[in-house]
């Protein structure tokens, strides 16, 4: 029997919710400690309670932060260093939209949203790297499709998301000596509370959801399954060999044209 | 993710060593039964005996995938087992080294014919089955070439080129119809080829220190690593990926 302090752990950001829920839950399934971060507590707490009780109830951990925040991150990162004492695996998650055209965004919404989707991947792999060397662990960016092909009404959003593409390259190529391997995934229309809490703001939801599910060849949108499946995949030795890589997982919305 | 293939049925194409025959393997053990074609019988035998040792299931099958009768033979063979056909892995491929001026038209055509003939005979002998099943998922092993211009790589890098266009068009052209395609694009891997191309060098040992200099993690990729990522995306793990290109490759390409 593997004793629960040999049990991998794996850190993921904005986890309360959708994708990031998603692959906590893939991870904890799969026999992993999970750290699960969000600035939602009440979304933690209900996603804590999803967990069945049971002897690995305390391996997975809500931990409410604020990612913007490199002294939020550090703190984190020390607790989960005092009660576990490895981490194996980041998944840089969290992230936030913001649909607006360019002379709708203010300053601050730029600097908000670079905060959150940019600066909180770069604190999580500052703060995790003296973990993960001693381990040979992996870090997943989650980008969007929106970093490969553009998109009006986004342009804080698009950019911080190519943002992630660089850093993905960079620290692939910076840390590979000490064998962590780095990679992203770009997801295009997931079909999160988020989506739909989108869609059901619109004028018309339900027209809303289908022109979404047709943007992909698949002629749907991703479950978050889909998304945590490609993360998991990354993360683990089964892609030993795989760094520096960007997997689209986008149901092909990015291939090119099609018949109409 | 512990990835299963159990009932299902899987032809691939240069089994006979390196990548294909660790992707065989990699296949039988997680419950596929395997068909393993390669040109050269005498050596899909010696992996189905691999595959067999290991507890799995497989059927050796002579095949030049540059022949469209030996492309639709390796298929009927394939529908003996169950009468369906889950997975296609073209991976049946040969290397050159050299520029356009040392390269011999006859090895422009010998190249082309394989890498993406081969490729295109083999998908349109087993498409119509898996439209048929409204199921099934080609993975073609592509390469670091087909995505970056390599020295000393002329026909090479175009023929990896033209795998990774093929593997696009055809994601479109068949997503409506059940069928997922994509391609994997191995680094320099420990491979018998890349063995004999380091036993021909002036410096061999000199020859290795460079290929793994240039490597960002510092070491060549194991064929049971291209394996790992052609399984991935010939699974279900991979559902709402097709028309990608995902490159294997120790940060070569970072």
């Amino acid at each position: 029997m593997t004793l629960s302090t040999e049990k991998p752990v794996a850190v993921i950001t904005g986890a309360a919710k959708g994708i990031g829920l998603a692959t906590a839950q893939m991870f904890f399934a799969q026999g992993y400690r999970v750290a699960s971060l969000d600035a939602d507590e009440a979304a933690l707490r209900e996603a804590h309670l999803s967990v069945s009780p049971g002897d690995a109830y305390e391996d997975w951990w809500p931990l409410p932060a604020d990612v913007s925040s490199s002294v939020a991150i550090d703190g984190v990162v020390a607790a989960i260093k005092h009660k576990w004492g490895r981490i194996d695996v980041l998944v840089n998650n969290a992230g936030i939209a913001f649909a607006a055209s360019l002379h709708e965004h203010s300053n601050a919404d730029w600097n908000h949203v670079f905060a959150v989707n940019v600066n909180s991947a770069f604190f999580m792999a500052r703060a995790t790297l003296p973990l993960l060397q001693t381990k040979g662990g992996a870090i997943v960016n989650v980008s969007s499709m929106t970093a490969l092909v553009g998109q009006p009404r986004g342009v804080a959003y698009t950019a911080s998301k190519g943002a992630l593409l660089a850093m993905t390259k960079a620290l692939a190529l910076e840390l590979a000596p000490h064998n962590i391997r780095v990679n992203c995934v770009c997801p295009a229309g997931v079909d999160t509370p988020l989506m739909q809490s989108w869609a059901a703001s619109q004028a018309n939801p339900q027209a809303v959801l289908q022109a979404q599910a047709q943007m992909h060849v698949l002629g749907r949108m991703a479950t978050p399954q889909e998304i945590a499946s490609a993360i998991f995949f990354l993360a683990t030795p089964n892609a030993s060999f795989i760094t520096g890589v960007i997997l689209p997982v986008e149901g092909g919305a990015t291939l090119g044209y099609r018949r109409t | 993710m512990n990835i299963r293939f159990d009932g299902k049925v899987v032809l691939i194409t240069g089994a006979g060593s390196g990548i294909g025959q660790a992707t065989a393997l990699a296949f039988g053990t997680a419950g596929a039964h395997v068909v393993v074609a390669d040109r050269r019988i005498e050596a899909a035998a010696r992996t189905v005996a691999l595959i067999e040792a290991a507890g799995g299931h497989g059927t050796a099958m002579a095949c030049d995938v540059t022949s469209a009768n030996d492309c639709a033979a390796a298929v009927a063979k394939a529908l003996e087992v169950t009468g369906h056909l889950d997975v296609l892995v073209n991976n049946a491929g040969i290397g050159h080294s050299g520029s356009v001026l040392a390269t011999e038209e006859s090895t422009w055509d010998a190249v082309m014919s394989v890498n993406v003939k081969g490729t295109f005979l083999m998908s349109k002998a087993a498409l119509p089955t898996m439209i048929k099943q409204r199921a099934g998922s080609i993975v073609n092993t592509a390469s670091i070439a087909g995505l970056k211009g390599l020295p000393e790589r002329a026909v090479y890098c175009t023929s990896k080129f033209a795998v990774v266009g093929l593997t696009r068009a055809m994601a479109l052209d068949h997503v409506g119809q059940g069928v997922r395609i994509n391609c994997v694009c191995p680094g320099t891997t420990e491979t018998p080829w890349i063995a004999e191309r380091l036993d021909e060098a002036q410096d061999p040992k000199a020859a290795r220190a460079a290929l793994v200099a240039r490597q960002p993690m510092g070491r060549l990729g194991l064929p049971e690593e291209m394996a790992a990522a052609i399984l991935f995306l010939a699974s279900d793990a991979s559902r709402f990926t097709t028309g990608s290109a995902l490159a294997v490759d120790g940060g070569f390409l970072a």
